[in-house]
Formats: C-alpha cells, structure tokens, sequence
C-alpha cells in the first residue's frame, strides 16, 4: 500500500466547524460526512493525488500503518480511493418500487389564488369505477412487475373532503397488493382544514401520512389560503397540526416561498422547531421572487435552525431545502419518468400533476389494458434526463439533481446560484449537529 | 511519535456514534415524505435507516 497514491474525490466539500474540529463530505457518495479532528484535516490536506502514501508518511512525520489506517477509513465513503474510480449515484436496473400523485378531486374548500388546477372545482372526485381500475392497475403491474413497494399520494382539490370515498378504498388495496408481496402505504397531501375523530383513528390504524400546505404563520397564511368566504385557515391548521402531532400519526409540512410570505420566514422557523415538526422550504416556480431578500431572510432562518441545534433540535431528520438531498443523494429529482406519475381523477395518466388538464401534454390512462403503469411511465413525457452540461460538471450535482424537471431554465434549476450557498450551510449545520452528539456522549 | 497522536489520527466519528446510536440514526433519508415532490426511494430496511418521520417528543407539542 506505501506505493499507492490517494486520490481526493472531485466532489469534496472540507469546512471548519470551530476552531479544533472539521468537516468533510464525498458529495456524490451517499451519507459520507464525518468530523476530522486538526490532525486528520492535516493530512486530507496535504494529499495533492499524486504523493504515495509512504512519501506522504514521511512528510507528515506519521507511522505508515497509522497512515495507511486513516486511509481506509477514509475509502470507506470514498473521501478518498486509492484509483480514480470513483462512484456516482445510479438509476438501478431494477425498479422496486412506484411513487403516484392521484388527484381524488378537482373540489376544495379553499380559494387559494396561485392554485395551479386548471381544472379545479370542475368536476368532482374519483368515481369508484376509476378507484376499481386503479386497483387493477397496480395489481397487475406488481404482479408483471414484481414491485414490492408503492407509495400513493392523495392530493387534489383537498383529499380530505373525499375522505368517505377512500375509506372503503384503502384497507382493500393494502390486502390485496400485501397478499402479492407489496406494501402499499397512503398519505394526504392537504390543506388540513378537514379532521375529524373518525379520519384520525383511520389515518393511525393504516399508517396515513400528511403533507400540509403551510405558507407561514397567522396572517402570512391566511392572505394566501382562505375559505371561500375570506376567512383564513391558519387557525385550524395550526390546531389539527398537534392533533396530528399528539396522535402520533407522521406529518410535515410544505412552503412554497413566494415574494408574499418571505418576510415571514424566520417566524414560522421558529414555530416550526418549537412543533418539532419536519419541514420543507421550497421555492416558487415560474414566477419572480426577490432573490436578496430571500437570501437574507432563509440565512435568518438557518441562523434560527443553527441556534436549535445547540438545544438538541434534530436539524438534519426536520429540515429539508427544495429537492436537495445532501444525505441520500440521487440520480434525478423526484420519482416522474422513471418510477412514478400522476393520476388524473378521470384516470389519466401525467408526467407530473402540474399537467393536469393540458391538452398539449402525452398522457396515457389507466383504463388502457394493453399497458401497465410502468409502460406508462416508459412510454410518457421524460423531462428528467434533461440537463445542462455544467450541471454535469457540478460538485452538487448528486445533491440538486438540476431541479425539478418541469421547470429547468436551460437545463438547469433557476435557483442554481442559491443553491451553490446554500448547499455548503447545509452540510456545516449537519456537522454542527453530529459534533454536538459527539460531545454530548465525551467522544470529542 | 506518541500514541495520542495516532489515536487523533484515527479518530472514526462515525464507528463510534454507530455503536453508540446505531448506523439507522447515521443514515439519513429526506425529512418530509409526503411533500408535493417525491424522489425514488427503494424499500429500505429499518435496521439501517431511520425512517422516524415524527419525534418522541412532538405529542407533548401543545
């Protein structure tokens, strides 16, 4: 081994934490982070990729076998390896599993402006005979298949309202596709306006998800998401969020960052940690948004989350930035193309459910026989593989995966450039988060 | 050389907070699940992620 040389990975990001302590992070390997100590960065340092491991002993003043040790823990998450091989995140042979948005109904009993159903409260929900075709969808693709996992988001129009139409729905699907050896696990995309007794003891009895539109605390949400009649809605939200919470049934929430409620941001943070609630930020698509004013107030808020985690709040299970993933990495956005689509309430079958009702968009439908849902994703719209080619270059381009598909600008996330600083302040509070553990039992 | 040095050296945070916490609270998946955007996710097993979306302690939020 003293012959071989260690070669850095091109996709490293080495960051102090304090004085004593670093960080470092593969970001193309999946769940790479580890602390250095002075010593340890010393050395990551001083390779340069082309000194071998006894000349760099020798220049460092370390026993070979030590050095060597350090070096394999670093190969490890390949930090380093000892050839340029280095590997990145890959779409698998083999699909395991499928991810659909299903549009229950076009109704809600909100009137948000910025709603993005064309078609909404045009029609009502998923009558049963589309439900039954749905059902022999997914049968006959887990069996032709051999899927083992599928995952159906409830969305609308608000889900919640059709609740008595999928009540029957759920447990038989869960049989059936079990029984083929899939588990099939549900959750609500919603407004949270909708709970009652009956929905929280059905929602914990078969493990139902939510995913609640929030856009900020009090006014900030209520000046987005009314009833019809004007009134605002955060008061029930924030209501049903802890019973949610306090029935222990897995919750998080969704903001869309909009020029309307940024000023708000560092607000809900604080309401957020105090929840103890996971959340996600996310940015408005395909309309303007004040980008200083969003750099200053998400660095008010992370300076919020950083303060948190000084008290024990778990940063990296609560928080998540857009689509990034910085732990588990991946090799494109989100599951549209590839594993999964949305399902329209009349059957058809989108790339993504901002299609939904555009004529101008391939679509497939459930009622077709002769294909199944992934010759249907296969043979759909493929906007995914659609990148620039400095995002192929990108030290991030595992982490940001060029954004969501539907809305690249030139193959690439129109919030590239907040991501290239926001990415790093990330994985530092990651680190400031396993520091903190590791003090806490005296390991450091 | 002293044997401190080489046990700074050989400092793994991650083999220690393994056997302290167990590799599922190390490996980390994406916090919210059910948001309106979803990557592939392959079935995992609950040995070795931490599929908790929810904390002990947020029932006692009131």
């Amino acid at each position: 081994m003293t012959t071989t040389i260690p070669i850095k990975s091109p996709q490293l990001l080495v960051r102090p934490i304090d004085e004593k302590h670093f960080y470092v992070v593969n970001c193309s390997f999946p769940n790479s982070l580890r602390i250095l100590n002075r010593a340890q960065y010393r050395i990551l340092a001083a390779i340069d990729n082309q000194t071998p491991v006894a000349a760099l002993g020798d220049k460092l003043a370390i026993e070979a076998d030590v050095l060597e040790q350090f070096l394999e823990i670093l190969s490890q998450t390949e930090i380093i390896q000892f050839d340029d091989q280095f590997s990145k995140p890959q779409k698998p042979g083999r699909l395991q599993s499928l991810n659909f948005w299903v549009h229950t109904t076009n109704r809600c009993n909100l009137s948000c402006g910025y709603c993005y159903i064309s078609t909404l409260n045009s029609t009502g929900g998923m009558v049963e005979a589309t439900q039954k075709q749905l059902l022999h969808k997914l049968v006959q693709t887990v069996t032709q298949r051999k899927i083992s996992h599928i995952k159906l988001r409830l969305a609308g129009g608000e889900p919640l309202s059709q609740f008595k139409a999928w009540q029957a729905f759920i447990p038989e699907a869960k049989r059936i596709l079990s029984e083929l050896g899939c588990s099939l696990e549900f959750s609500f995309i919603t407004n949270l306006t909708i709970l009652t007794d009956e929905i929280l003891a059905f929602s914990k009895e078969y493990r139902i998800g939510y995913g609640v539109s929030l856009d900020g605390l009090d006014a900030d949400h209520d000046a987005t998401r009314k009833f019809r009649s004007g009134a605002g809605s955060f008061h029930m939200i924030d209501r049903n969020l802890r019973t949610l919470l306090q029935h222990h049934i897995p919750v998080s929430t969704n903001t869309v960052i909009t020029n309307a409620n940024l000023a708000g941001l560092p607000h809900l943070t604080r309401y957020l940690i105090d929840l103890d609630i996971p959340f996600r930020y996310s940015i408005v698509k395909g309309q303007a948004i004040d980008a200083e004013l969003l750099e200053t107030h998400l660095s008010e808020s992370y300076a919020l989350m950083k303060d948190a985690i000084q008290e024990g709040w778990s940063f990296s299970r609560r928080h998540q930035f857009c689509d990034l993933k910085p732990n588990e990495l991946g090799f494109q956005t989100c599951a549209s193309g590839f594993s999964g689509g949305a399902i329209y309430v009349d059957g058809t079958v989108n790339y993504c459910h901002v299609h939904f009702g555009d004529p101008t968009q391939l679509a497939h439908t459930i009622f077709d026989d002769t294909l199944d849902l992934v010759d249907m994703i296969e043979q759909g719209s493929h906007y995914e593989d659609m990148k620039s080619t400095d995002c192929q270059s990108c030290r991030y381009k595992a982490v940001c995966t060029s954004g969501c598909p539907v809305y690249r600008l030139n193959g690439k996330d129109p919030q590239c450039s907040l991501y290239h600083r926001f990415i790093p302040l990330i994985y530092d509070l990651q680190a400031r988060e396993r520091l903190k553990l590791l003090q806490d039992y005296t390991m450091i | 050389m002293t044997a401190i040095h080489s046990n700074d050296i050989l400092f793994d945070d991650f083999s220690i907070l393994k056997e302290l916490v167990g590799q599922r609270q190390l490996n980390l998946s994406s916090p919210t699940t059910d948001c309106d955007c979803i990557g592939y996710t392959v079935p995992v097993s609950d040995d070795n992620h931490d599929t908790n979306q929810v904390a002990p302690t947020a029932g006692q939020a009131d």
